[in-house]
């Protein structure tokens, strides 16, 4: 069989390698206590022979903070930061994303999720644009983004910058609902050699190192990781969805001189991840559940020049290539991605600070046909995007009051050139509040899956024996979704512990995503055998409102205890538009995302270098799902043994057995089991 | 049908390998050890902007030591005291002072505001306007807001801006070469001295 042949690759001998590389870094990271602490002294003493110059020229490593521009930023950011993701004790980059207000992370099984922000929630997250480190990472395949294949080390994040509602004017296209850009630390801030094991009852097995040096003003880091997740909780026992990866990595960033900066990184991946699919053939046995392996794997490499000429001006030009190849049981992805990006800020007189940017992309893939009732035509297909940007941000009254006008320009090979005007007002009224409020119109441009896709689906057989079909042909017309966006937004450092963000918003949506009934069945007789055809296509005929905020309050009760939460609301009305053929998925898609949101942190810090993190979390149901409401909670007790060594056992989902979150996967839901795992981390 | 992928991947992680090795055979120790902490260059930086500043001549001021204060929580550990430790400045005596309340500053040369003073900051600027002493700090937007030197964190390395019409205002002169370097000089440029 065509499955098991897949299946039965040569994972054995990559573990082998992994295992052979690891304990290559691991060897060699062993003479690093060559480094003499000793010498610190003499250091100090002669850095102050430095001149001023000199001492400008020097590069230090520094304690990883929030950036202060978040706090006058025009919109609904948010930021996971470095601490609160290893103190989460989150072992996938979606996890990490549960801790953001107005972010709907629902795991889907053990390889996927459904992640949306305020609202649209689905298994490709498709109105919200993802970055990492300036790579998108949204495909124009089947439009967004596959979450099990965007993996780094937890540990080198340097912050996770999570905007609700639409970026379009300098993020670029599909940030519809929002932006997801990962940021990692720079080669500088990991230096030396960090290792981590860790294993449980989901977690079987995870290593990851990562060696980081420098040589000059060049540094540079590597890393290497593997993991075996064991499936989740199936009541029909298809325990499907076990998880296996590795993944391997570098960067290195030079600082050429004060002004120039260059960085060069790079991944390569390799996973088989269990999914369940349903696989349609207009031959005999029409439709069959297959049970097997995604064989994942790729790799990227992005260069990147900023040139900082003064604050506030600089120069960046960034590209880079991307390798996707996915062999899942119904259907191949073979794709190449290239990027290369221009953007560029600079101050003008009267306070204004004027960023403009060019952008280009072409992505080919090849989607060799794998089933019948899933094809793309034409095959293979290059999809183009033509991008550019200029926003122009005033300071009507210095240091209070900011107006950013801008407006993003998109021409891809699947639309017109398009403007995506935004405009965004940010009063601060003292030192410690903030006040913002925005308007935006933003764009999800369409894609292959719309397009150029056909997607068939068996209905059963017909009275007289025919086999009875419909199919979603391409639809050459299908326009970009369009979001018309206003938000108003309150940040306030009420009292010297209490922090509290509150943002408000109501969107209007038209020619949505929908799922149109074009014709009455007629009897097609090619794709040979004959059959009877259900025509639909992929329309533009739903719209609608969403309307809800988001309350964030932080607290740091005391030095060594900080309290977060968050509630997030939404309201969907989504129906047809005037003359729509949509079939009805209007209920679905309003039921998929929640209504409510509640989480509950509390971060504390014992003496001796022991921390516990609680976590609590509440999800209304999703009706469009057929899940209920749940609760949960996360433990998780860490301690720093030595300087070196981390010692952590964390907790997860431990109020129930199990519990579903999304669907997706054909049968009955997947549930998410309750786990735990131990970790042990070594860094020097 | 499916091309057999696994040799040129294991090529990819081969090349890894080597990729990794190569920088773990390229690593410096001694490079690795030479890269300074930010509180120690932050204190290299206060140190130096002592030689960089003249104070109006003070008779009545019998201060027989060059004060560097540290207003609030002291963020650079030893680095500040171990930079100053055994040097001289206009021919007196350096000493570090950690001062919890701004009225003690009547005697410091410079003053180091620390980040954790944030919310105060207005406060302690109105109170020392008149004071002959330099301002230093990190605080985002410190030189905007009145201050007088303010370190910045930019691309991994420290660089300063300095506020001349803040300097002028206390009755301090700085040196254009202090200027020349500086990451950004706000104020007017009368202000600035032509020193030699």
């Amino acid at each position: 069989m065509k499955i098991s042949n897949r299946s039965a690759n040569a994972w054995p001998a990559r573990l082998l390698i992994l295992t052979a590389l690891l304990a290559v870094l691991w060897i060699s990271s062993a003479p690093a206590h060559c480094a003499d602490t000793a010498a610190e002294k003499d250091q100090t003493n002669s850095l102050k022979e430095l001149s001023l110059a000199e001492l400008g020229n020097l590069q230090v490593t520094t304690a990883t903070k929030e950036p202060e521009a978040i706090w006058k930023t025009p919109a609904a950011i948010y930021v996971i930061t470095h601490e609160a993701i290893i103190r989460s004790g989150a072992t996938s980059i979606p996890e990490a994303l549960r801790l953001a207000p107005g972010v709907e992370v629902a795991r889907i099984d053990n390889d996927k999720w459904s992640i949306g922000i305020r609202g649209f929630g689905s298994r490709l997250c498709r109105s919200v644009l993802v970055l990492i480190d300036g790579r998108t990472v949204y495909t124009t395949l089947l439009a967004g983004t596959y979450w099990e294949v965007q993996d780094t080390v937890m540990q080198d994040i340097d912050r996770i910058e999570v905007i609700r509602g639409p970026g379009g004017t300098i993020w670029g296209p599909n940030a519809v609902n929002g932006v997801i850009n990962v940021i990692t630390k720079p080669a500088s801030e990991t230096q030396g050699t960090y290792a981590e094991v860790l294993g449980g009852n989901v977690e079987q097995g995870s290593v990851t190192i990562r060696q980081g040096g420098n040589r000059g003003s060049v540094d540079y880091r590597a890393y290497a990781k593997g993991f075996n997740r064991a499936a989740q909780f199936h009541s029909d026992d298809r325990e499907f969805d076990h998880w296996r990866a590795m993944q391997g990595g570098f960067r290195i960033d030079w600082a050429e001189s004060q002004r120039d900066g260059y960085t060069l990184q790079g991944d390569i991946y390799d996973q088989r991840a269990g999914e369940s699919v349903v696989a349609t053939t207009y031959a005999p046995p029409y439709q069959q559940v297959l049970d097997g392996n995604a064989l994942l794997s790729g790799g990227n490499i992005l260069g990147r020049w900023k040139r900082t000429t003064s604050e506030g001006q600089d120069i960046q030009v960034q590209a880079f290539y991307d390798r996707t190849n996915r062999y899942e049981p119904n259907f191949d992805d073979l794709r190449n991605t290239y990027d290369i990006d221009f953007l560029q800020r600079f101050r003008l007189p009267w306070r204004q600070e004027v960023s403009w940017g060019l952008g280009a992309r072409a992505s080919r893939g090849d989607n060799p046909v794998v089933v019948s009732g899933l094809t793309f035509e034409p095959d293979p297909r290059t999809d183009t995007l033509l991008s550019g940007f200029l926003q122009d941000e005033i300071s009507v009254v210095d240091h209070r009051l900011s107006l950013s006008l801008g407006t993003k320009l998109l021409k891809t090979n699947f639309t017109d050139l398009r403007p995506e005007p935004s405009a965004r007002l940010l009063y601060t009224p003292t030192d410690k509040q903030t006040l913002w409020a925005a308007a935006t119109h933003a764009l999800r441009t369409p894609s292959d899956s719309e397009e150029n896709f056909s997607l068939a689906g068996f209905i059963g057989i017909a009275p007289g024996g025919l086999p009875y079909f419909a199919r979603f042909n391409p639809n050459k017309n299908f326009v970009p979704e369009q979001l018309n966006g206003y938000e108003v937004g309150y940040r306030g450092l009420l009292h010297e512990q209490l922090y509290l963000d509150i943002a408000g918003f109501f969107n209007h949506y038209s020619s949505l995503f929908s799922e149109d009934i074009i014709g009455a069945p007629y009897i097609e007789t090619n794709p040979a055998p004959t059959h009877i055809l259900l025509p639909a296509e992929f329309g533009n005929g739903l719209m609608g409102t969403t309307e809800g905020g988001e309350i964030a309050p932080e607290w740091q009760v005391a030095s060594f205890w900080r309290l977060r939460a968050s509630y997030s609301f939404l309201e969907m009305h989504i129906k047809r538009a005037p003359g729509s053929l949509d079939v009805g998925s209007a209920p679905g898609i309003q039921g998929s995302s929640p209504q409510h949101q509640v989480l509950t942190q509390s971060g504390f810090d014992f003496p001796k270098a022991v921390s516990l993190d609680l976590l609590y979390r509440y999800v209304s149901a999703l009706p469009g799902q057929g899940v209920r409401a749940y609760s949960s909670a996360d433990v998780s007790l860490a301690w720093s043994m030595t300087p070196h060594f981390r010692f952590s056992v964390a907790g997860q989902n431990l109020l129930q057995p199990h519990h579903a979150e999304f669907g997706g996967d054909p049968g009955p839901l997947v549930q998410i089991k309750r786990s735990a795992y131990a970790e042990l981390t070594w860094q020097k | 049908m499916i091309p057999d992928r696994a040799v040129p991947f294991t090529a990819a992680l081969h090349l890894l390998a080597l990729l990794i090795s190569f920088f773990l055979c390229a690593r410096d120790c001694t490079a690795q050890q030479a890269r300074p902490t930010e509180s120690q260059v932050k204190a290299a930086y206060i140190f130096n902007f002592g030689k960089f500043v003249r104070w109006q001549a003070q008779p009545q001021q019998s201060s027989d030591s060059f004060d560097i204060c540290v207003l609030g929580k002291n963020p650079f550990g030893l680095a500040l005291e171990t930079t100053v430790a055994g040097e001289k400045i206009d021919g007196k005596n350096i000493g570090v002072k950690n001062l919890s309340n701004v009225a003690e500053a009547a005697h410091c040369k410079i003053l180091f505001i620390s980040s954790a003073e944030e919310n105060r900051l207005k406060s302690i600027l109105s109170t020392i306007k008149q004071s002959n002493l330099l301002t230093v700090s990190d605080i985002p937007g410190f030189a905007e807001r009145g201050g007088m030197i303010e370190l910045v964190t930019l691309e991994g390395r420290i660089r300063f801006e300095v506020n001349v019409a803040a300097v002028s205002d206390a009755g301090l002169t700085v040196s254009s070469e202090l200027l020349k370097v500086a990451l950004k000089v706000i104020g007017s440029k009368q202000a600035w001295e032509i020193d030699k």
